[in-house]
Parts: structure tokens; sequence; C-alpha cells
């Protein structure tokens, strides 16, 4: 909402200057956007009189105007048909500057010299649309400059207004509350319509509300003589100011008024109504209408429509028809003031996807009992601008008067909300101050509502109102002193914790990527159905991501774009995907995902430089579970559609807990990335759920332990797993550990064979093992060994 | 005594002083070597000594016993101090380079916004504030219906939607979990709920579809505006320093009543004015304001018993202005060379 400081004067004094009115404002809750004065676009122009005139020989349609301007007397080449002696022109003369850094230069035009010109308001920047030359007051100085002449550098407060508040979609609304400050009070323009007694509204025009409930009150007038011209200079100043663009002096009366008072009218060329009946009906299905904007609707049974008897002319609030618009030649004006039950305007205006002036303070609620005076308000400005005859009485079909509102206010519950001691004398004295009626009765007071106040419902409503005017800075802080006996993080916040803890700790960087991704890629990471926006922003942003890959992935090419190569990612968050294929129910699951690409640790003098393998996520992520204390998981082949065969699934308890693994080469392909990328992404309910909470102390081992190593010889086909779990079988007395600290394929074995070494640790919690109870375990683990495997033993 | 442990004692007093003299004279490892050997080793003259014990009188054992064993003793312990003074200091002749470079152990860091998140967490949970959370994917009731914000109705305008369908929608704020959080549990409630929010607005350097909020509500009888004033001047207090001043603003939001912008003095020019804060000296934080009755009776809470406030904040607002960050877009790059600064 925009409203310039001119335009608040004209309904309230006061004192203070622009930026102290935003002040104001913003701390009664009209928060402020920008103060902003119009400046001016042009430089030394002068008030000029024009002492004579005559016609270009050549050219007709031009003139030749001698003008004075004190310093000298000049004559200008004009092209406007209504110059005339004795009017005050603003000047440009050579040097003048003119908006858009254009300097005035001496022109020749048809064989005349032209040193200068005389001005319209759009050459000035002034205005949008008047082409014709601006004349200027006769109390206009010869000489003086213009600016000084027009000393009007409008300034234009602009409000973020919000939803509750459409009594501020008019000035004297938000006069109203500057007075409501200051404990001044406004002054509403006074109406002295001059009504023919030749004609009667009610003999012109009937009105018929069809459906009440979306229409409760509608009320018109008509006017007739009247002529369709430009609006004066002050009035396109005005709108335009504000941000409305003038289309005529009927059609911007409308839109002054609307500007001034909230409510929203709407002139009707009177001639093109059919039937001189107005009908307030709901649209019928299959309907099609055209709006003033040359949009055609298609409407819907709930949409309110105005008609004329026949056809529909307006779309009822929200914008009128093409059929019926205000022309030229328009001379019989049917003038609305309605209210529109809100819920229905914002549906329509929803529907259509239309959001106009008029739409936006429907559907906020216009105070319906202002209809009248805005109709009059606009009645006697149009007559005054574009003359005519207003015919006597105006239409007021009321079928669902709104009742008065009236709500008990405790003083007690004001400070028991507010957490102070605001007295009585001072609450009656703000909602008196804006404009509540109020009766105090002890610590009881009962209070009218205004009309226009469509937003106080309830007693808290009111305790706001008293708020917001005695000042929340007013209210004393409370320091706070209260204790809580529940645990502040919840279990499942605080392992989410240990988890970016230890990743963080085995060297990954946290990122945080946007969890809407393209479709095609969600699409790549799941079997599952993905979950959609019906109104994404873009494609790339039009599906909720179904793991946290793809969009870390993103991440990985910025990177590396920046030259940056070695890089290790961690993200934890939400994937979403529909767990049926009807789209009926979905699933939101979190985990925490890993990335990690390039060389391990970081370049340095001692060690040579080595490509990550798939074997450094697997301990990265084995790491994170020894750090959990998780050790029950099983390993398998992964058969994921993103991975290739470098690739594992985990389980815990035969719960699928997560994957590691290799992008496949056809998605390395789609990113442009030559280099491996592996990847991992664990179920964090599903560690969570492993994860053991009360941790009990195990004794150290009092007793030394005893190591032996082993190597032996193996079938290349075997999984180190199976190795480890023949070996943990038959060590099952004493042996600790088996750790693989050596594994060899080639020249120095036979082929199809591979050389494992084992560090085995043996101890024994109550005694310190004797090298025979060792070699005795030792032997049968050797022996399970050759037997079930098939190995050979090493020297 | 007998003559002979007298005799004996003598000797070890010879001795004694014999291994002073060499102790005190040996000069490098083989002197020292040839000490050990003739005092400790196993062929010593103090080992001799101790197989002479089987060849004197019983009763005078314990007391030769003695006298051996603290001769040994110090011996022992004045070699191993005369042993250490002789250890070569370091290498001082041998050149080592301690300015070339160490070789780093890889450390990762936490993304800013979780470690800003982490810091309001710390600070709510020391005011006895609890940590909920809830759904990214929310339902329509959820969001908009049980906050007061009907269908239909102009206030929807202030969030811009992503919707799923008819009911689905991904949520525009964390206060649903206001509302699920009162649904679980009666008064007193006194929760914070940060977490992921979405809202249809074109990316720009303030503006991100995918956004982080903490939304903060308690509930209790007696609880005032008051209170939220002070909720809000602490955690301001605790999060930027003990000079900085707040300032409330009425505003509207649907599902409080009265409802307020708070705002804190700008933390870079300490409210003097400047281009963060425009020159107004306010940095415009979020909302907050008194639960709107409706609200408790969508969660059949009793409104004339219980009274409560609740508050938000942008946790990218708060990120940014802590770090002086001026694009919000940054956050989603995940530059390594950004995150690595935190």
């Amino acid at each position: 909402m925009k409203v310039t400081v001119d335009w608040l004067k004209q309904y309230v004094d006061f004192s203070q200057s622009p930026k102290e009115v935003a002040s104001i404002l913003t701390m009664l809750g009209l928060e402020v956007d920008s103060v902003r004065q119009i400046a001016y676009e042009f430089e030394n122009i002068i008030v000029g009189e024009i002492v004579a005139i005559r016609k270009h020989e050549l050219k007709g349609n031009l003139s030749i105007c001698t003008v004075n301007t004190v310093t000298e007397t000049i004559s200008l080449v004009c092209g406007a048909p209504h110059v005339a002696p004795g009017m005050k022109v603003p000047v440009a003369v050579v040097g003048s500057k003119l908006p858009g850094g254009i300097t005035v230069k001496s022109a020749t035009i048809h064989g005349y010299e032209s040193p200068g010109m005389i001005c319209s308001e759009a050459e000035l920047g002034l205005s949008r649309q008047s082409e014709i030359i601006m004349v200027l007051n006769e109390s206009a100085r010869i000489g003086q400059d213009l600016k000084d002449v027009l000393n009007r550098g409008e300034v234009v407060i602009e409000i973020d207004l919000t939803p509750n508040r459409p009594d501020c979609l008019g000035a004297i609304g938000i006069a109203r509350e500057i007075a409501a400050f200051n404990r001044s009070t406004i002054k509403k323009p006074k109406i002295n319509l001059n009504e023919t007694t030749t004609l009667k509204t009610s003999d012109v025009i009937n009105v018929i509300i069809e459906n009440p409930e979306s229409c409760p009150r509608y009320t018109a007038r008509y006017l007739e003589g009247i002529k369709i011209s430009h609006s004066p200079h002050w009035l396109i100043k005005k709108l335009e100011a504000v941000g409305l663009r003038s289309i005529n002096n009927v059609v911007d009366v409308t839109n002054f008024v609307m500007m001034e008072t909230g409510q929203p009218l709407h002139a009707f060329d009177y001639d093109q109504l059919k039937k001189k009946t107005i009908v307030v009906r709901h649209a019928k299905g299959g309907e099609t209408f055209t709006t003033l904007d040359e949009k055609e609707h298609s409407l819907s049974n709930q949409m309110l429509m105005i008609c004329d008897g026949e056809k529909p002319v307006a779309l009822a609030g929200v914008m009128g028809g093409l059929n019926s618009e205000i022309s030229n030649s328009t001379t019989r004006v049917l003038l609305e003031s309605a209210y529109f039950t809100p819920s229905n305007i914002r549906k329509t205006a929803k529907t259509l996807g239309i959001s106009s002036d008029s739409s936006q303070r429907f559907e906020r609620g216009v105070d319906p009992d202002g209809l009248i005076y805005a109709l009059d308000r606009a009645s006697q400005l149009i007559q005054e601008l574009a003359g005519g005859k207003i015919a006597q009485g105006c239409i007021d079909c009321n079928p669902r008067p709104f009742e008065k509102r009236a709500i008990k206010l405790r003083v007690d519950r004001i400070n028991q909300l507010l957490g102070a001691a605001i007295p009585v004398a001072e609450v009656v004295d703000i909602l008196e101050r804006l404009e509540f009626k109020t009766t105090a009765n002890k610590n009881i007071i009962d209070v009218q509502i205004p009309s226009f106040r469509v937003d106080i419902e309830r007693e808290v409503d009111l305790i706001e109102e008293v708020a917001r005017v005695y000042g929340f800075n007013r209210i004393v802080e409370k320091s706070y002193s209260l204790i809580s006996l529940s645990q502040s993080a919840k279990k499942e916040e605080r392992f989410s914790q240990l988890l970016r803890n230890i990743s963080v700790g085995i060297g990954y960087n946290e990122v945080l990527t946007q969890s809407l991704i393209n479709g095609k890629w969600a699409e790549k990471f799941t079997d599952n159905p993905c979950v959609r926006l019906k109104n994404p922003l873009s494609e790339d942003l039009g599906t909720l991501r179904t793991s946290l890959i793809p969009g870390m992935l993103q991440i990985i090419k910025w990177n590396k774009n920046r030259y940056i190569n070695d890089q290790r990612l961690f993200e934890l968050g939400h994937i979403f995907y529909w767990s049926d294929p009807n789209q009926s129910a979905h699933c939101e699951e979190q985990k925490i995902a890993f990335i990690r690409i390039g060389n391990t640790g970081q370049i340095n003098w001692l060690s040579a430089p080595r490509a990550s393998t798939f074997y450094d996520l697997k301990g990265d992520v084995l790491s994170l579970f020894e750090q959990l204390k998780i050790s029950n998981f099983q390993f398998s082949n992964a058969e994921l559609k993103f991975l290739d065969n470098q690739s594992l699934e985990l389980s815990i308890k035969q719960t699928k807990a997560g994957y590691i693994g290799r992008l496949t080469p056809e998605l390395l392909e789609k990113l442009d990335i030559q280099e491996d990328i592996f990847v991992a992404e664990l179920d964090i309910t599903t560690l969570f759920q492993n994860y053991t909470w009360d941790k009990k102390f195990h004794p150290i081992p009092r007793y030394p332990a005893t190591k032996r190593d082993i190597s032996l010889l193996i079938d290349e086909q075997i999984p180190i797993q199976k190795v480890e779990e023949v070996i943990k079988l038959a060590g099952n007395q004493f042996l600790k550990s088996a750790r693989l600290f050596d594994y060899y394929k080639g020249k120095q074995v036979s082929q199809n064979k591979k050389s494992l070494t084992f560090s085995l640790i043996f101890f024994s919690t109550d005694r310190t093992l004797t090298e025979k109870e060792v070699d005795s375990e030792l032997e049968s683990i050797i022996q399970s060994l050759k037997s079930t495997l098939n190995a050979q033993l090493r020297a | 005594m007998t003559q002979q442990l007298k005799e004996i004692l003598e000797k070890l007093d010879d001795l004694k002083k014999k291994f002073l003299k060499d102790i005190s004279e040996a000069k490098n490892d083989t002197d020292l070597e040839n000490i050990r050997i003739q005092y400790l080793g196993r062929k010593s003259e103090i080992a001799a000594f101790f197989n002479l014990m089987g060849k004197i009188h019983s009763d005078e054992r314990p007391e030769m016993g003695k006298h051996l064993n603290i001769l040994k003793k110090y011996v022992q312990e004045t070699f191993d101090n005369a042993a250490e003074q002789l250890k070569p200091k370091a290498t001082s002749h041998e050149f080592f380079d301690i300015s070339l470079p160490g070789i780093p152990a890889s450390v990762g860091t936490k993304h800013p916004l979780n470690q800003v998140l982490d810091e309001i967490k710390e600070i709510f949970a020391s005011l006895g504030f609890t940590i909920e959370d809830g759904p990214e994917l929310e339902t329509d009731y959820y969001n908009f219906e049980a906050l007061n914000i009907p269908e239909n109705h102009p206030s929807r305008d202030l969030q811009d939607t992503f919707y799923i369908n008819e009911k689905l929608l991904l949520r525009t704020h964390t206060s649903p979990v206001q509302i699920r959080t009162m649904e679980r549990m009666s008064p007193p409630v006194r929760m914070i709920a940060p977490g992921k929010c979405y809202r249809k607005d074109a990316p720009d350097a303030t503006h991100s579809p995918v956004f982080h909020q903490v939304e903060g509500l308690c509930v209790d009888e007696g609880i005032t505006f008051a209170d939220l004033k002070g909720v809000i001047t602490a955690f301001a207090r605790k999060l930027f320093g003990a000079n900085v001043k707040i300032r409330f603003r009425p505003s509207f939001f649907p599902f409080t009543e009265p409802s307020a912008e708070y705002d804190f003095s700008c933390v870079m020019c300490n409210g003097k004015g400047c281009s963060v804060c425009k020159g107004s000296g306010w940095l415009e934080i979020s909302g907050a304001g008194m639960v709107d009755p409706a609200v408790f009776n969508f969660v059949g809470y009793d409104s004339e018993k219980y009274t409560g406030y609740a508050f938000g904040m942008g946790v990218e607002r708060i990120a940014m202005l802590k770090y002086q960050i001026d694009d919000i877009r940054i956050f989603y790059e995940n530059d390594l060379r950004f995150l690595n600064q935190f």
C-alpha cells in the first residue's frame, strides 16, 4: 500500500517529518518499507509566458510562439493546438536538462530555428500519458524555476500491510492511525451532493441479489450527461504517485476514491447494460467471460458475477467486463459500491489467477458501512470533473445487514497476557483514540467495534489493539527463571550430533544441499515412485530427493570445477518417496551419506598421494561403526542400479541399513567426471535402533595377550569375510581378534591364489595363557582353514 | 658381630669407594659398560659377595643381606644417574629442519549453518527448552489449518507454498511442530523446533526455496508477553553479546495475538546505522507473539487457563549476521573454500 504525505495531510494534521511518520506507523504495526521522495528528472526549466502566436508558414499544425522568460524573449516552434497568448508554460532553453539525460539544443524545425521548447508533462517526466502542453497556474512567476513552482516533491510512503488490516488499504485508514497516535482527529472529506430532482436512480436501475451469502450488500448510483476526458493534473499526479495509471476522469475517480477510502468502486457504461437491472448471482458452470484486460475466462459455479439481466458485465469484486467498460463515448454511468464476501472473492481471484487492487481489498474485507460514503464521494467528484447530473437517491440493496459487534474486555486479562499493569483509564483512552466506543464498568469494558475494523472479533484482538498503541517496548521484559525437568535434546537429536561429530573427526566436510532436485536424478537413485511438486519453481527443483547422493554430486561437481579435486563430503537429511504406487502413503527417512573422490590425505613430502579406493570409504564407514560400537552388521553384494560391482549392502539384524559403493560409469559420464566416485548412504533410524545408550564398563584385561601371525595361501575367489569367519569359529576359546595386515596377489604366488597374513591376538580374562594353550588353539584354526578353505600355510 | 662379617662390611665399604671413584671418572659408553660389568654384572664383585652368603653363619646372613642389598641398590641408582648424564644431548651437531611441514591429519568441518544451529539449540537448552522435530512433508492441517490459517484466507499469501497434492505440502515453517508437540503433551510445554522449511521463492541473495528455521513455544499458566521479551532478550545477549538491544513492533501472524516482529540492534554498528541495517540501527530478525486462543482450541488446551508465547527465527539470517555473509546462496553452494573457513 502506497500513500503520499500530502495525501495523508488532507485527512489529518501532523507536524512530524515523513521519516518520523514512517517510524510512528511502523511502531503501530503498519510496517513502512520505504519513504521515497519523487525526484524531478529535469533541470533548469523555467516559467515563460506566451506573448504572441503565429502559424508556421509551411506546416499549419505548428505554431511559432513568442515567449517571455524575463531574461529574454524567444521564438519557439510548438506543435500543440491549444496554446494561447497569456498562458504560463514550462520552457526548456538551450542547456536545460530533460529526463533520460537529454540536454536541450537549438533545433531547426521546418526552416525555423527554435532555441528551446515548450514542454508537456510527459516530456518533463511528470506524467506518462499527457502529451499536451503543461499549462501552469496563474500564480507562477515568469522566469521562476519550475521546481519551485511545482513545489510538491511528493513523498511516497510504502507500507507492507499485514492481511488483517484492510481498513488501512485506504489513505483515510492510515490517517486514522496517525490521528490515534497524535491524539488528534481525522477530517473525512465532506460530501456535498448536487442531485438532480428530475431523475430518480430507482427509475433507471433495479438491483437483484440472488446470492446474498456472497454479496450481502450492493449500492449504486446513476449519472448522465457526463463527458469523458483526461483527468486534471492533480489527480493524475496522485494516482501515479501510488502506482496507478491514469485512464480517464471517471475511472480515475473510482480509483482515487478506492485509494482514499479503501472501498473499490466500479463504473459501468449504462448504455451497454442490456436490461436496466443488475443481477448479482453465481456463475453457471461453463459460462465464459472477457474481463476488461481482454482475457477470456471460463467460469465455475461459485464465482460471483454482476449481470445486466442478460449477460455478465463484471467479475464481481475482481475485474470489470470488456463489454461494459467506460469508453470515450460514454455519457451515462452506473456506479457500483458493494460488499462481496471475502472468501468468495479470494477463491475466484485465486482460481483465475487475477489479483487486482479491487480483489485484494474485498478478500481482506471492506467496511460494510462505508459503501455509501465512497459511492457519494465518487459521484460528487465525477460530477466535478466530468459534469453531468447525478440521479436522485441511491440504490441500497442490503439483504443481510451486518450486526454491530460488541466485545467485553477484561482489563485484568490484558495485564495477565501482557505482563503489564495498564490502568483502565489508559485502556479506554487507547480504544477511544482508535474510534472504538467504550463503556467501562470497573475492570470490564464494553467495547463497540467500528464497522471498518473487520479484524476485531475477540477479546484477544482488542488486547492486541491496546498493546500496540500502548507500545510493546513499554512492556518490561521479565528475566527468565524456570527450571525444566526434562532432558533438552531427545536421543534422536543427540544421535545426529554424534554422527556429525564422528564424521567431522574422520575427515569429512559437512554439506547442506537442496532437498529439491531434478526428477531425472531422483529416479536414478530409487526404485520407488518419486514425490513431485505440483507447483515447482523449475524442473531442476521439482522433485523431492530420494537420496542425498544426487545433491551432493552437484557439490562435488561445483568444487571440481573450481579445481578442488580431493573431496570428502557428508550430509544428514531427509529423503522422500511414495511407499505405495497410488501415492496415498509416503515415507520420509533420515539418512547420512558420504562421498569421496580424489586422493587420500593431503599432499605431503613424506608419502606419495594415492587415489581413494572402495576400501577407503569402507574403512571410513567402519570407523563410524566402531565409534558407535555397532558391530552386528553384515555385508552382501549390492544390486543397486547406480552402483557398479565395487559395492556392498549393509544390514543389521536382517534390516537393510545402507550401502557403500562406486558410481556406475554411466553416471560418471552424465556428470562429466572421469574419476571414481565412492558413495555411501546409511539409514539413521536403523543405526539409532542399534546404538547402545547405556554404556557399561568392561574390565580391562589384567593378563597379557599373546600375538601370533599366520600366512595363508588360498583360492583367489574366497572372500576375506569367509576366511575371518572360519578363523573366528575355530578360535572360539582365546582368540580375541584376527586382523588382516598383508594381502598379496601376483607373481610371488601361484595363479588363482592369494596370500593373506593375519595377526591373531589371544588372551584370557583370568590368567596368562601358556604357549601350549595358544599353540593348540592356533593349530585348530590352521586345521580348520585347511579343511574348510583348502588353505595352505606359508612359511 | 663376628670378625668375618666385620671384614666383609669393610670390604663392601671399599668397594663402594672404588665404585664412586670409577663412576666419577667414566667418560663414555665404553667406560660405563666396563663399570656395569665390574659392579653390576653376573660376575661382578657384588655378585661374588652374594655368593659368599652361604658361607657365613646363618645368624648373620640377614645382616649381611641387608647391607648387600643397600649397596646394590645404591650402585644401580648411581650408575643409572651417571649413564643418564652421559647420554648424548640429542644430536646437537646434526641438522634437523623443524620447518619441514608437518603431515596433516584430515579433519572435516561442520556446515556453518549447523554450527549456528548448534549454538541456538545450546542457548535454548540452557533456558530449559526441549528440542523437538517433525516431518518436512507436512499436511495442510498441521502447516495451516491448526495454526489458524484457514483455506481461502489472505494470510495464506504470506507464505508461498510448494504443494504435492491437495493435502500434502512442504512445510513453510517449523510451526507445525508446535501443534504436534501440544497434541502429544499437556502444559507446561517449552520447546524449540529447528529444521528445514520450504517456500516458493526464486533463489536470490536473500531468498532460498529451502531454508532453516527455529520455532519456539512456551505454554503454561501465567506466561506473558513480558516473558516472551525476556526470553528473546536472553537469546539475543547470549548469541551476540550483552550490548544487544531488542525491539518489538506490532505485526500480524494468524497463530499469535498479539503478534510482533522483533529486531536486534545492529550487531555491525551497535545501532548507529550502517549499510547492513540500512541506516536504521535495527536488524529485523523474525516474528513472535502470544499463542492465539484459536490454536489452543485446535489442540484442546484451555485458553482461559493457559497462555503461551511462540517465536520464530531464520537460521540463515542469523548465520549471515554472525559471519557477515551477504548472499544466502553461498550456504548451499558448499564450496569447500567456504566450508573450511568455519
